[in-house]
């Protein structure tokens, strides 16, 4: 046959479904370097290529996968999933780890919170005992006892700086009730009573209380306390404790 | 077309199962690469 007339048969034979005698005359000719028949197949391969990009796109289905894998012989079982027990197991594993951490995390926070307002109380129990000190030690300082002469009363001491304040260091404080707290006044001579301050008694009874500032000793006849409400007052509402007098210093 | 391309038949195969004689089918697969060839003939060449 001409390559006139095989010419028609280039994309049957391109595509293998070229039959007899056709494609035995184009392998003929290929064999034997026919020039236009070699061109003319070389043509139709590239048309047949073509062809292909002309199907839709298609999504391959998961038995395929499987014949693809296992050709290459890949082990199918490596990309199942794991039983859904061994998940189930390990969240369960996981959320008491987390748990777990969580109480843990959250009572360290409670720790440090706790041992932080300790940190808070011995610093303001320190800064007291430094202002107690300055007035103890001051050189102006005028130390008056009170309580005495009572069977058991509040005994103790005021010290009064000038320059400094007040200490208060008693004992023998009864308790007071769960709404109510200890002041301490100045009391002028002459004029009401000043608020100098709110504080507790200690377990055993003691009490140790500053007001820091200065202090008229000239003009300030004693020092008193009394219980009042948990929020103070602006006058004594109750009768004395402790008075303190000061006037043999003046 | 796609009984050749994306089945993989041969002429033959495709004639038994369209039911037509072996001559149509080449005919009509003739003409449907003539046609493929001239619309995409210039895709091809350049």
């Amino acid at each position: 046959m001409t390559c006139e007339e095989l010419r028609q048969y280039y994309e049957l034979y391109a595509l293998d479904i070229a039959e007899e005698p056709e494609r035995g005359e184009i392998r003929a000719h290929l064999n034997r370097g026919c020039e236009a028949c070699m061109a003319g197949v070389k043509r139709a391969l590239e048309t047949a290529t073509l062809i292909g990009a002309t199907a839709p796109p298609a999504r391959p289905s998961s038995e395929l996968r499987r014949r693809i894998l296992a050709s290459v012989g890949s082990d199918q079982r490596s990309f199942r999933w794991l039983p859904v027990w061994v998940s189930a197991v390990a969240m369960a594993a996981l959320l008491v780890v987390a748990v777990y951490f969580a109480v843990r995390s959250r009572g360290y926070s409670q720790q440090a919170a706790s041992r932080q307002e300790a940190i808070h109380i011995q610093t303001a129990q320190l800064l007291q005992l430094t202002e107690a000190f300055d007035i103890m030690s001051g050189p102006r300082t005028t130390e008056v006892s009170f309580g005495g002469s009572k069977p058991r009363p509040p005994q103790g001491k005021v010290f009064v700086n000038p320059n400094r304040g007040v200490l208060l260091i008693a004992s023998n404080l009864p308790r007071t009730p769960a709404d109510k707290i200890y002041e301490m006044w100045l009391i002028p001579k002459g004029a009401k009573p000043v608020p100098a301050g709110l504080f507790q008694s200690r377990d055993d009874g003691s009490a140790l209380h500053v007001r820091p500032g200065t202090v008229d000793l000239a003009s300030t006849a004693a020092v008193a306390v009394t219980v009042e409400n948990q929020a103070g007052a602006d006058q004594p509402t109750t009768t004395p404790l402790i008075v303190a007098s000061l006037a043999a210093t003046n | 077309m796609e009984l050749a391309y994306f089945e993989g038949l041969s002429q033959s195969e495709m004639a038994i199962k369209m039911g037509q004689p072996l001559g149509t089918i080449k005919t009509w697969v003739r003409t449907a690469l003539q046609s493929l060839r001239d619309e995409l003939g210039v895709a091809v060449s350049s």
